[in-house]
């Protein structure tokens, strides 16, 4: 496929998203998560003389297991895109790599979680998120991989709020900075010349409910 | 009466000798580690560019040869020192340094000034090339103006955490990211008259491809800024917030990505590196599985008599780049 000229967006009211597909999922990330919101806003920040942990705490692990059953949860519906076809080329190609990436977080936070982990994935994100990843076309189909990776990088937002253990921060961090190119990667190809839309940086986190 | 020297008199003797001997060698061991660890750390945290620390190693490793504290200290100076190559680290082009606080201890509040003062140098690069066609495309422009308020509500917002951390909200520019890699790589791009210290630069043969170039690097130094903050951050709250910064950066590196390289070229690496693989690197929207921390280089400027390009290496902040609460801004 011939290289296209990239649309140059240009600045424009922000869409608000997540309007039919993901707002049901929507609202908190985790019950545990919010009870522990409170404690730690910027405002209330002070110096520390304790080293924060490196490695997860008890408290990490219901975070991290979350983390990874929204990440399982993409590895599904970047698979069933993949084989649902009626995508071109280009996105097709690109669905599986962030497939893989996807399956690389997973297996990631798997090691770190070690016998704590769950390998299960987030199954009402699955059944919310599935009509969009298999749509068979182009434009539906990047639309919803733009908004779930929007949507995994809010959700990873939350979780790096919450988490105690340097190492599993590190993790996320690195996760979520690759899903952030990924989602307007996937903008791009769903032709959003928008670009509050296209950066889009307000989605709603997921909530890893397993069903 | 003068008592004879025994066998146990010499013994102790000797053992005295062999202790000061031991403890002059062990003073001599350590003031050339501490010079070491001292070049060591210029030479691989410094933002110089690659070709001056280059240049600096080879002074070090010629120095070396001859041994002793003062040719580390050289190396040192050449590492932080001028802004442009001049071929053989020398100590009369660097400028005057200033040494790091006696005791740099890295809070929350020296990572946070530095995450501000990495945004104000952003803002005053944008700043430079919106609204100069020379610079940049005008159809690029509303983009970079975009790109320019996010930086200064990312700097903003530095500044009010770190005054919510307990300290002085830096409010300025990274003075050596400033003069140590903004102004060489402006005036490798634009060209620049002779000077006391460099010859005649001139413009780059392609100016709004540098500087789109020299974009992309600094949205991805940003982004692996503030993933690199991450761990260090005491505060999961501060984390959060930097991290979210972050991931602003890298989709400004992503955007900039494809419309420097194009789309789909521009998406993802090829699987295979290629044998010949092109002077000015290739970006990518994507280029990896997981966010890199590694050094960005930037190639731009003009083309010399054996076909090189300046080489800039765009590194994560480390203690010379931080802004210590010691620091008093000067903007």
């Amino acid at each position: 496929m011939a290289d296209a000229p990239v649309a140059l967006p240009g600045p424009s009211v922000r869409r608000r998203l997540l309007g039919a597909g993901i707002v049901g999922l929507a609202g908190t990330l985790l019950p545990s998560l919010v009870g522990r919101a409170g404690a730690t806003a910027p405002d209330e920040a002070a110096p520390t003389t304790t080293a924060p942990p490196q490695r997860p705490t008890a408290e990490d692990i219901p975070l991290l297991q979350g983390a990874q059953m929204v990440e399982l949860a993409a590895v599904e519906l970047y698979a069933a895109a993949v084989a649902a076809g009626g995508v071109g080329p280009v996105l097709t190609a690109v669905l599986a790599t962030a497939h893989d990436a996807h399956l690389a977080y997973a297996q990631a936070l798997s090691a770190m979680l070690s016998t704590d982990v769950r390998d299960s994935p987030a199954a009402d994100a699955v059944e919310a998120l599935a009509g969009g990843f298999s749509a068979g076309n182009n434009v539906e189909t990047a639309t919803a991989a733009h908004e779930l990776e929007a949507a995994l990088v809010a959700t990873h937002t939350e979780t790096i709020g919450e988490l105690l253990s340097t190492d599993a921060a590190a993790l996320i961090a690195s996760i979520m900075i690759v899903e952030a190119r990924h989602s307007l990667v996937f903008g791009q190809i769903a032709g959003i010349t928008d670009l509050d839309e296209l950066i889009f940086t307000d989605a709603d986190p997921l909530t890893p409910e397993n069903g | 009466m003068n008592r004879q020297r025994t066998t146990a008199d010499r013994t102790v003797a000797n053992a005295l000798d062999l202790r000061r001997a031991a403890r002059a060698n062990s003073i001599a061991a350590a003031n050339e580690t501490r010079a070491m660890g001292i070049a060591m750390r210029a030479l691989f945290e410094s933002p110089a560019a690659s070709e001056q620390r280059r240049h600096a190693v080879l002074g070090r490793r010629r120095f070396l040869r001859l041994g002793g504290f003062s040719v580390a200290t050289a190396s040192v100076i050449a590492a932080c020192g001028g802004t442009e190559a001049t071929g053989i680290a020398r100590v009369g082009v660097a400028p005057t340094t200033t040494g790091l606080p006696s005791d740099p201890a890295v809070t929350d509040v020296v990572l946070l000034r530095t995450a501000a003062s990495l945004e104000y140098s952003a803002i005053k690069v944008y700043d430079t090339v919106i609204g100069n066609a020379d610079l940049l495309d005008p159809a690029l422009d509303d983009v970079a103006k975009r790109f320019r308020d996010d930086h200064a509500g990312h700097a903003a917002l530095f500044d009010k955490l770190t005054v919510d951390a307990g300290g002085t909200a830096w409010g300025c520019s990274n003075e050596r990211i400033d003069n140590l890699l903004v102004a060489p790589v402006l005036r490798a791009i634009g060209g620049g008259p002779a000077t006391d210290d460099l010859a005649v630069t001139p413009p780059s043969d392609d100016v709004r491809r540098d500087v789109l170039n020299f974009a992309h690097g600094l949205e991805t130094l940003a982004g692996s800024t503030y993933q690199a903050l991450i761990p260090a951050l005491s505060q999961p709250a501060l984390r959060k917030e930097t991290i979210v910064i972050g991931t602003h950066e890298v989709r400004h590196a992503a955007l900039l990505a494809l419309a420097i390289t194009g789309s789909p070229a521009g998406i993802v690496p090829p699987a295979e590196a290629p044998a010949d693989p092109p002077p000015i690197p290739t970006v990518y929207a994507i280029p990896g599985r997981f966010g890199s921390l590694g050094a960005v280089n930037v190639v731009l400027g003009v083309e010399n008599a054996e076909g090189n390009r300046s080489v800039f290496t765009l590194e994560t902040p480390s203690l010379n780049t931080f802004v210590f609460e010691s620091d008093t801004p000067s903007c």
